[in-house]
């Protein structure tokens, strides 16, 4: 009878164990593609102090260049053919996100320079109306069939010790590891530094010779490339299926919790809120459903990121890292 | 930048203009058979599908009838020659993949009718309003055109249509929907709404039995269920034919998500408690790219079912994504006609069409809906022509008078008198996704059986819908 | 002189909303010819008597109340905020239920309108009265990213309590404007039928459009009102700077909460009254999509002006269709095939299966973008040209044009 017992909690236990590890495997994955839209939006905020709502437009704008490099024309790949398919892959990925970068670079010239100095309202606007037009353009490049972006992982799946976790969330989070670092390298060059001086004081950075202009444009640019990253992170398997279609762009919503919680001018802060974002979607998705807890409705999972934020704005009001705002009257 | 502002408002200024300029006559959109040549390239081809189409009604189409003697109302300009038949589509939101080739098939068939003499030598035009699969876009769509059309040839949605079907009731505006509710057969509901093919309920139930069929060759006789699909009449009503089903088959449902897959929403918790339920089979009903993150995380925990929905969850673009191989391995389709390539004259007319036209639409099991679509406005439009009433509330009892609207053989005839259990169809075509179908030119649907009627739906005792709020 | 607008010879007209003689007779022309749109006389203008222009007129109405309300928390009071839509649904859901048809799967307790409109504004002002103190403690880009987190609450509790909402997807009828005593059969004034007033016979459309209108200019004295008030100009202050309004013995929480009491009482009395419009909506409409309009009604209109709310209520509510009939015209001009007039058109036009366009009337063969993206398309690029451009929006434009005039010949 003990033993019954004993073996009917070890495999409710294992089952138990299984539920976690998954829970926490795809929590950390999730939390990898908010951690790196947390960072492009607030890269792009700190720098320039806009709050880019066509992020999400971006991010579906990458994935689509990506998955048009990789599947139909086949660029860089076709001129590099000795090297492994993944590699090729890479390569287009990476085109990809050289040209969003490159249209968050217009974006900036052409939309938010004109927008310097207008009331935070106006600034508001200009961006979801960016998003907008970016996602109707993007809409209409994508067609009406979902593209998917020919990705080398495909559905393949590697058993981790209790989880099973798809090879391409793993590439998700080795992406997001290797973005940090480029960040974190990229504040001790020149540039960065120059970066961290025009957030800081923007007047006392130009007297010192530092072109803002140049810096906002820079920081728009890597944002932008960010938000492709994570976008083309976020139409792979098993997050979607068929790859990038007309709902992608909206998939960055999901993240602005993120950068509250962690503070909006806080890099540190825009990484730890993503994954605490990610893993508290995970974990309700995982545990707060079933019939115990049908009073919480549909798609209380989605919400949950919000209340998590507003408990932190609620005992911290500028997010968990954010500076304190300091205003002259 | 001042010259900029200025031409700004030169701009608006002169949208103003046009849209004041324009009220009359402008809202008749370009024909569907504006370029001539590529009717007539049609007509060369095939001899034998000419004139077969023309006569399906049982109303010889020879009867001319006087222009001063047709009664009109909306929609039919006698003088001009037109008559002008709208759609409320879902252009741009998530069934857009499949409405566009529906539209496609429309198009086409509308400029083969009109290079064909048209009906009653009147040319007919199409009138499309985009609704984003939204109930309210949807109404106001609706209201736009009603004056300009005699009837709705394509409705996307059934929680949409059914939001307008107060209104068609009101026009009398017969209308042809693009979705299988079991309420357009039930004749007091929307009684203008016609309905094609077999419904949500019937359809799942055919699709059960045939797994059912398959998991017994294999050895299990007694499978567990696991439904899951999206809120709303598209998705409850096959959950409800599901259900009914399972009852009647003593088949256990060990996972009930009925209306719970919201889409936006992660859809991890639904594969989650599909996987935990341990199903050997699944129904679902949901939006392609929906269905597919509800798949592709069910598939990521290495679960094997045999997965089926309603007709429109399935995307052909699934076979040239990641999950290609397993979808090949784990859906039975149905589908309510013959999908692209079927053996039929009516297909072989569509693949003909679309071949003639040049334009760049790939094989695609829902061009052919458009044509059968096309086809029941064109039998009533043809019905009412023949008895002199060309005014909507004509044209629905034309309608009314049909009892076998044929599609040779793309799909089952269409009986629209009689009662509910009269018009009732039972029949799908079931069909297997297949990549070496797709490669070799076809759209990815593996013939396996038309015309399948399952026994329970067989003796299934229709008499209203199964689902209504 | 009494026709120079700004000497002001007493404090009642110095306080008055229409102080010279020429704003008022120009008021009650505007007025006038408002009322006479149904009836189709204005010459040239006669096709805004049909039915649908008459809807969508109506829709203007209905949309400006909300971007008043929305006009008095971030135009007046300078909060921005994101979740008009939710208070919209409040309102449009305690209607739905207090008016509702008795017995059906959704709760309705069928009361009269003089009952669910007013209540619909009052619940809505109390939860926003609710969330204020929230609301309060975050600023700027903070507040915007919490009313938006609203929104998405909003949406959650909608789509989870079908026996309010109808469910996901589905949605409920709503009570229609017609006034009874109490739950009797036949209301004594109803606006969804066609009838005849003073002889003169007014379909419902029209008697819809003239109660709307009403509303409306309920709507816009209560605004005016508010602005020259004492809460109105504290909410001024506190837009222009905060802390030192409090430092002049402004409160900024209690004026701050009045705010957004007022802004959501507006919107639930829009959100019941869309839903006695429209007759059924469905929960999903309640999104981040409304609130944006309403956002980019107020600046497209001009923010912080109450004639900004309305024009560009007017504008965008109107603008889709002008789209729609625009690009129609464009077409037959392209098809009827001679001119330069028409190659042009063409350019822009898609009218066969390939023939290739920037924007398509045929969905589903022609490439180009199709009527609905291009309206979308059109809005997010007007957005963006007023706001680049003109950032006092339509309103600024027609200062302009007025300060042209007012100083012709010497423009400069």
């Amino acid at each position: 009878m003990t033993l019954d017992l004993l073996v009917f909690a070890q495999a409710g236990g294992q089952e138990a164990v299984d539920k976690f590890a998954n829970a926490t495997s795809s929590g950390i994955a999730l939390g990898a593609i908010y951690a790196l839209l947390a960072l492009g939006l607030v890269l792009i905020y700190k720098a320039t102090q806009v709050l880019n709502f066509a992020h999400g437009a971006l991010a579906a704008l990458g994935a689509f260049f990506a998955a048009y490099l990789a599947t139909v024309i086949n660029f860089p790949g076709r001129y590099v053919t000795f090297l492994p398919t993944t590699v090729q892959w890479i390569l287009s990925a990476l085109v990809a996100v050289l040209i969003t970068a490159v249209v968050g670079l217009v974006l900036e010239r052409l939309a938010i320079r004109p927008m310097i100095g207008e009331p935070l309202f106006s600034v508001v606007m200009i961006t979801i109306a960016l998003d907008i037009v970016i996602r109707t353009v993007t809409d209409d490049l994508i067609g009406t069939n979902p593209r998917p972006l020919g990705d080398p992982w495909g559905a393949d799946v590697v058993n981790i010790g209790p989880a099973v976790i798809a090879k391409s969330e793993i590439a998700t989070v080795v992406v997001t590891i290797i973005a940090l670092v480029g960040l974190a390298l990229f504040f001790r060059s020149r540039y960065g530094v120059a970066m961290r001086a025009v957030a800081f004081d923007q007047e006392a950075a130009m007297a010192q010779g530092i072109s803002a202009g140049r810096i906002f444009a820079l920081a728009w640019a890597i944002g932008a490339g960010l938000a492709a990253t994570a976008g083309i992170f976020s139409s792979l398997f098993p997050r979607s299926s068929i790859g990038v279609s007309n709902t992608t762009a909206f998939f960055a919503f999901r993240a602005l919790p993120a950068i509250v919680i962690g503070g909006l001018d806080s890099i540190t802060g825009a990484v730890v809120g993503g994954f605490i974002v990610g893993l508290a979607e995970s974990y309700a998705g995982a545990y707060l459903t079933g019939a115990t807890f049908s009073f919480l409705g549909l798609g209380f999972a989605g919400v949950m990121p919000y209340l998590v934020m507003l408990v932190v704005l609620l005992v911290r009001p500028y997010g968990l890292f954010g500076t304190e705002e300091i205003r002259r009257v | 930048m001042k010259k900029l502002r200025i031409f700004v408002l030169v701009l608006a200024l002169a949208l103003v203009a046009a849209a004041c300029s324009s009220d009359g006559d402008d809202t008749t959109t370009t024909t569907a058979g504006g370029d001539a040549t590529e009717t007539t390239v049609a007509t060369e081809t095939t001899a034998a599908t000419e004139t077969t189409v023309a006569t399906e009604t049982t109303a010889a189409t020879e009867t001319t009838v006087a222009p001063a003697d047709l009664k009109t109302d909306f929609g039919v300009d006698v003088e001009a020659g037109t008559i002008t038949v709208g759609q409320t589509a879902d252009l741009t939101g998530p069934f857009a993949p499949l409405v566009a080739p529906i539209l496609a098939g429309q198009q086409m068939y509308w400029a083969w009718v009109n290079g064909n003499g048209g009906i009653g030598g009147m040319e007919v035009l199409m009138e499309t309003r985009d609704t984003n699969y939204q109930v309210e876009q949807h109404i106001a769509a609706y209201d736009e055109i009603r004056d300009l059309v005699v009837a709705i040839s394509h409705t996307t949605g059934s929680p949409q249509t059914l939001a307008i079907s107060d209104a068609l009731e009101e026009d009398s505006m017969i209308a042809v929907p693009a979705t299988w509710y079991s309420g357009w057969t039930d004749t007091n509901i929307a009684p203008t709404v016609l309905h094609t093919g077999n419904p949500y309920c019937l359809e799942a139930m055919n699709g059960l039995d045939w797994m059912v069929s398959v998991e017994a060759e294999e050895g299990n006789d007694a499978p567990t269920l696991a439904i899951a699909s999206i809120p709303g009449d598209f998705g409850f009503d096959p959950m409800a034919g599901a259900t009914m089903w399972a009852e009647i088959n003593g088949i256990e449902i060990v996972y009930d998500g009925s209306g719970k897959i919201i889409p936006g929403q992660d859809q991890k918790p639904i594969a989650d408690a599909i996987v935990a339920s341990g199903a050997d089979l699944v129904y679902v009903t949901t939006t392609p790219t929906t269905f597919s993150e509800v798949y592709g995380a069910a598939l990521q925990q290495g679960f094997e079912a045999k997965w089926s929905g309603s007709g429109p969850t399935y995307n052909p673009a699934f076979l040239v994504s990641p999950i290609a191989d397993a979808i090949q391995r784990d859906w039975y389709g149905t589908f309510y006609m013959q999908p692209w390539g079927g053996d039929s004259a009516g297909m072989a007319l569509t693949m003909q069409l679309v071949e003639a036209s040049g334009a760049d639409i790939p094989a695609n099991d829902y061009v052919g809906l458009g044509v059968v679509e096309a086809m029941i406005v064109h039998a009533a439009l043809e019905a009412a022509y023949a008895s002199g009433d060309m005014t909507r509330a004509g044209v629905l009892a034309a309608l009314r008078t049909l009892d076998n609207v044929d599609f040779q053989g793309m799909a089952p005839a269409e009986n629209y008198t009689g009662s509910t259990a009269d018009q009732i169809q039972r029949a799908v075509t079931l069909w297997r996704p297949s990549v070496a179908n797709l490669e070799a030119g076809g759209s990815g649907s593996e013939i396996v059986e038309n015309d399948f009627v399952g026994p329970t739906a067989e003796s299934f005792d229709f008499q209203e819908a199964c689902f209504q709020f | 002189m009494r026709t120079r607008p700004r000497l002001y010879v007493s404090y009642s007209s110095e306080m008055a909303l229409l102080p010279t003689w020429t704003q008022k007779i120009a008021a009650l022309a505007f007025l006038a010819f408002l009322v006479i749109v149904p009836f189709g006389v204005i010459p040239g203008l006669g096709f805004l008597s049909d039915n649908d222009w008459l809807k969508l007129l109506s829709r203007v109405a209905i949309f400006a109340i909300g971007a008043l309300g929305l006009h008095i928390l971030s135009g007046l009071a300078g909060q921005v905020s994101l979740g008009q839509a939710f208070f919209v649904g409040i309102g449009a859901y305690t209607a739905a239920v207090l008016g509702g048809e008795v017995g059906k799967s959704t709760w309705g307790l069928g009361l009269p309108i003089w009952i669910w409109l007013p209540a619909a504004g009052i619940v809505a002002a109390l939860v926003g009265a609710l969330i204020a103190p929230t609301a309060v403690r975050v600023r700027g880009i903070y507040l915007a990213i919490v009313t938006l987190g609203l929104v998405f609450f909003g949406e959650w509790v909608f789509r989870s309590t079908p026996f309010i909402t109808g469910g996901a997807q589905a949605g409920r009828e709503f009570p229609s404007l017609q006034f009874r005593f109490w739950k009797e059969e036949v209301p004594f004034l109803d606006f969804t039928t066609d009838g005849s007033w003073f002889g003169i016979s007014v379909t419902s459309e029209a008697k819809t459009y003239l109660l709307l209108l009403v509303f409306v200019i309920m709507a816009v004295i209560i605004t005016k009102n508010i602005q020259r008030t004492r809460t109105g100009r504290a909410f001024m202050a506190i837009r222009d700077r905060d802390i030192a309004a409090e430092v002049m013995g402004v409160a900024e929480a209690k004026n701050k909460l009045i705010a957004f009491a007022l802004s959501s009482g507006f919107a639930g009395l829009t959100g019941a009254i869309l839903g006695a419009f429209v007759g059924r909506l469905v929960p999903e409409g309640f999104s981040l999509f409304m609130s944006i309009q309403f956002v980019a009604i107020l600046l497209i209109g001009g923010i912080g002006t109450v004639s900004g709310a309305l024009l560009g209520s007017a504008f965008v509510i109107l603008l889709p269709r002008i789209v729609q009939d625009f690009t129609g015209f464009l077409a037959s001009v392209a098809e009827s095939g001679s001119g330069f007039f028409s190659w042009f058109a063409g350019i822009f036009v898609s009218t066969g299966i390939d023939d290739p366009g920037i924007v398509s009337t045929l969905p589903g063969t022609s490439p180009g973008l199709n009527i609905g993206q291009f309206n979308l398309f059109l809005y997010g690029l007007l957005l963006i040209g007023f706001l680049i451009f003109e950032p006092l929006g339509l309103y600024g434009i027609w200062i302009r044009v007025r300060n042209y005039w007012k100083s012709w010949p010497f423009t400069y």
